[in-house]
């Protein structure tokens, strides 16, 4: 309650500077340091996105695939070209990834299609 | 204790070096990696730390242990992501450096600190023993809430640039750090229906979407992290920019003893942890400094001292366990169950009845320490180099690596989803210069300060004077308004001085 009162309390008096400095005519409302530089703004909503369906398909794809998966698109859509660049930093980031996490610590991550192959292998 | 005890024990200890050594690389790895936290990593090992005699048990441990607080400022200082909460300080001005091309000194003067921090704080730890033990009885709730505010006060400092900002940002994280059960009733607490929030907001999760998520998404727009006039220099980095990191951590030997005893005294507090040791640590460095104008642009101050900090706490987290049988932190509970399992029995009786084990302890991470300069030194000019590979190749694997680290705290796919929503919101705070380490001290923060404030005004049946009923804890106040106070003072004197 205290926290939320001054918290309030400081977003008025910020809201007020604001004002204040539209009223002086030095300042404005638009939001140009959050899309600015543009060409950067749709790798960033990009990212944002890919993350979410990340963490959505991981249930289905199981951990390993999933990012082999993220990895390859993220890194086209962030302007590699070359295919072989693509393959092999994505899978060398899913084969330590899955290293470490799976079969080194053994976290609780949703198996898929990879994990069971290499769990059956390595039974 | 005699002297020739003290001397088999670190011939003994120094013997372990097989099991040392491989403590100290397996907590670098488990330090950097966000997510991964030294008690999770013992609590997995436990088969292997309970089959072993307690002696070599303990020497592994403690290495990880120590390795771990270490490692934590790599990419912290490399890519603004602390690899734990007790170095989201060191961001500050580690970072900072390696934007001007300084990685490796930087990466230099956190090792260096550490270590030495961590040494010197254990040799007093040894010398001192019966005596700090002592400490963590006079420091209560009354006396930690005092120190909490302490803490707390950075959001303050980090506010010297824009007060307003930064108290809304600092302000927010203390509510963010409001959510879970309260500490009277155990009711839930804006969790919005959440179960997963019932235990509070968790800290990597923050901690990962503020730093690590944000900050590769600011770096999509530039090249490479390092700013473009200090390229040339990190692309030139040698062996000369290590001695360099040397010479500089030499020059600020004074610097490094002082901050890491801060990291002691509240190491030696059950409950308090690097974080508070390291936040403190960096706000009275900056406090004490002749330029405090300069803190965030890439001082080696404010590397040295939240580092230096946080190794300190390492010896005083085990001195309530071994000394009083309460364990400082959850690391050393995990430590505790060990010497169970073995039947030792800890407390004052321990020191008479197996002082090779006492004592053992400390001298184990005294060694580790030594050990680990030698082990992590020669990688700064390698580990700098991380800095010039492309934002295209980076940005994407801290993103997708950080997010998946966040599922290893909880084993729960919902703390990746709020890492995400906490790389939008420290983007946003980001970008418009809302700074996300002062939300951060508020989601650290904030909930200890509850917590012991709490417990104060319980003790007292609500008389809020309890807050001003100790010696020591008036003491503290009067340190806290002099380090509130003496900055606007050194302002004011200044112009008087100049002309």
């Amino acid at each position: 309650m205290l926290i939320g009162t001054l918290l309030v309390g400081l977003v008025i008096l910020q809201l007020a500077r604001i004002g204040r400095s539209l009223a002086r005519g030095s300042g404005d409302l638009r939001m140009d340091p959050l899309w600015l530089p543009r060409e950067a703004l749709a790798k960033r909503v990009g990212m944002v996105l890919l993350t979410a369906a990340f963490i959505v398909a991981l249930e289905w794809l199981g951990l390993t695939l999933a990012l082999l998966v993220a990895m390859a698109l993220a890194l086209r859509l962030l302007g590699v070209r070359s295919p072989g660049t693509i393959a092999w930093v994505s899978c060398a980031v899913a084969g330590v990834v899955y290293l470490l996490f799976v079969a080194i610590l053994d976290s609780a991550f949703p198996h898929g299609p990879i994990e069971q192959l290499l769990a059956r292998l390595f039974a | 204790m005699s002297w020739d005890f003290l001397a088999g024990q670190f011939a003994a200890q120094f013997g372990l070096w097989w099991l040392i050594v491989p403590g100290i690389l397996l907590g670098i790895v488990v330090g950097i990696l966000p997510g991964f936290s030294p008690q999770n990593t013992l609590i997995m090992l436990l088969p292997l730390t309970l089959a072993l005699p307690v002696e070599q048990a303990f020497a592994f441990m403690v290495s990880l242990y120590c390795a771990n607080h270490l490692a934590g400022g790599v990419p912290a200082i490399l890519v603004r992501i602390p690899g734990s909460g007790g170095a989201a300080a060191t961001t500050l001005d580690g970072y900072p450096m390696t934007r001007k091309g300084q990685a490796q000194q930087a990466l230099v003067l956190s090792f260096v600190a550490s270590v030495a921090g961590g040494l010197i704080t254990t040799l007093a730890t040894l010398a001192l023993l019966p005596w700090l033990s002592q400490i963590g009885l006079y420091l209560r709730s009354v006396e930690m809430v005092v120190v909490m505010l302490f803490g707390l006060t950075l959001i303050a400092v980090i506010a010297a640039r824009d007060t307003l900002k930064a108290l809304i940002a600092g302000f927010l994280g203390l509510l963010i750090g409001v959510i879970g059960t309260d500490h009277i009733y155990n009711a839930p607490r804006a969790t919005f229906g959440f179960l997963e929030l019932y235990d509070g907001v968790p800290l990597v999760a923050a901690l990962i979407g503020l730093f690590a998520v944000s900050e590769a998404l600011v770096m999509i727009e530039e090249k490479m992290i390092v700013a473009r006039e200090g390229r040339e220099r990190a692309m030139r980095a040698s062996w000369a920019d290590t001695l360099d990191g040397l010479r500089i951590a030499a020059r600020k030997w004074w610097h490094i003893v002082w901050t890491s005893f801060v990291g002691l005294f509240i190491g030696i507090v059950p409950g308090a942890g690097a974080s508070i040791a390291a936040f403190v640590a960096y706000q009275q460095s900056r406090l004490w400094s002749r330029h405090p104008e300069l803190y965030g642009t890439g001082v080696p101050e404010g590397v040295i001292a939240p580092e230096a900090a946080n190794n300190g706490v390492t010896s005083g987290t085990l001195v309530p366990m071994m000394a009083l049988g309460v364990p400082g932190g959850t690391t050393a509970a995990v430590m505790m169950i060990v010497l169970q399992y073995h039947g030792m029995v800890m407390g004052p009786r321990l020191f008479q009845t197996d002082p090779g084990l006492a004592y053992g302890v400390f001298v184990a991470m005294a060694v580790a320490y030594v050990f680990m300069i030698f082990t992590i030194l020669p990688f700064a000019r390698y580990m700098a180099r991380i800095v010039l590979i492309e934002t295209t190749y980076l940005a994407p694997i801290i993103i997708l690596v950080t997010i998946v680290a966040a599922f290893s705290e909880r084993q729960y796919l919902f703390d990746m989803a709020l890492a995400l929503v906490f790389g939008v919101i420290g983007y946003i705070a980001h970008k418009t210069n809302y700074h996300v380490t002062a939300m951060l001290i508020g989601i650290i923060l904030g909930p200890l300060f509850e917590q012991y404030l709490v417990r104060a005004l319980r003790i007292s049946e609500g008389d809020v004077l309890v807050l001003f009923s100790s010696t020591l804890g008036n003491v503290l106040w009067g340190l806290l308004v002099l380090s509130l106070v003496l900055p606007y003072v050194r302002r004011l004197r200044r112009p008087q001085t100049v002309a």
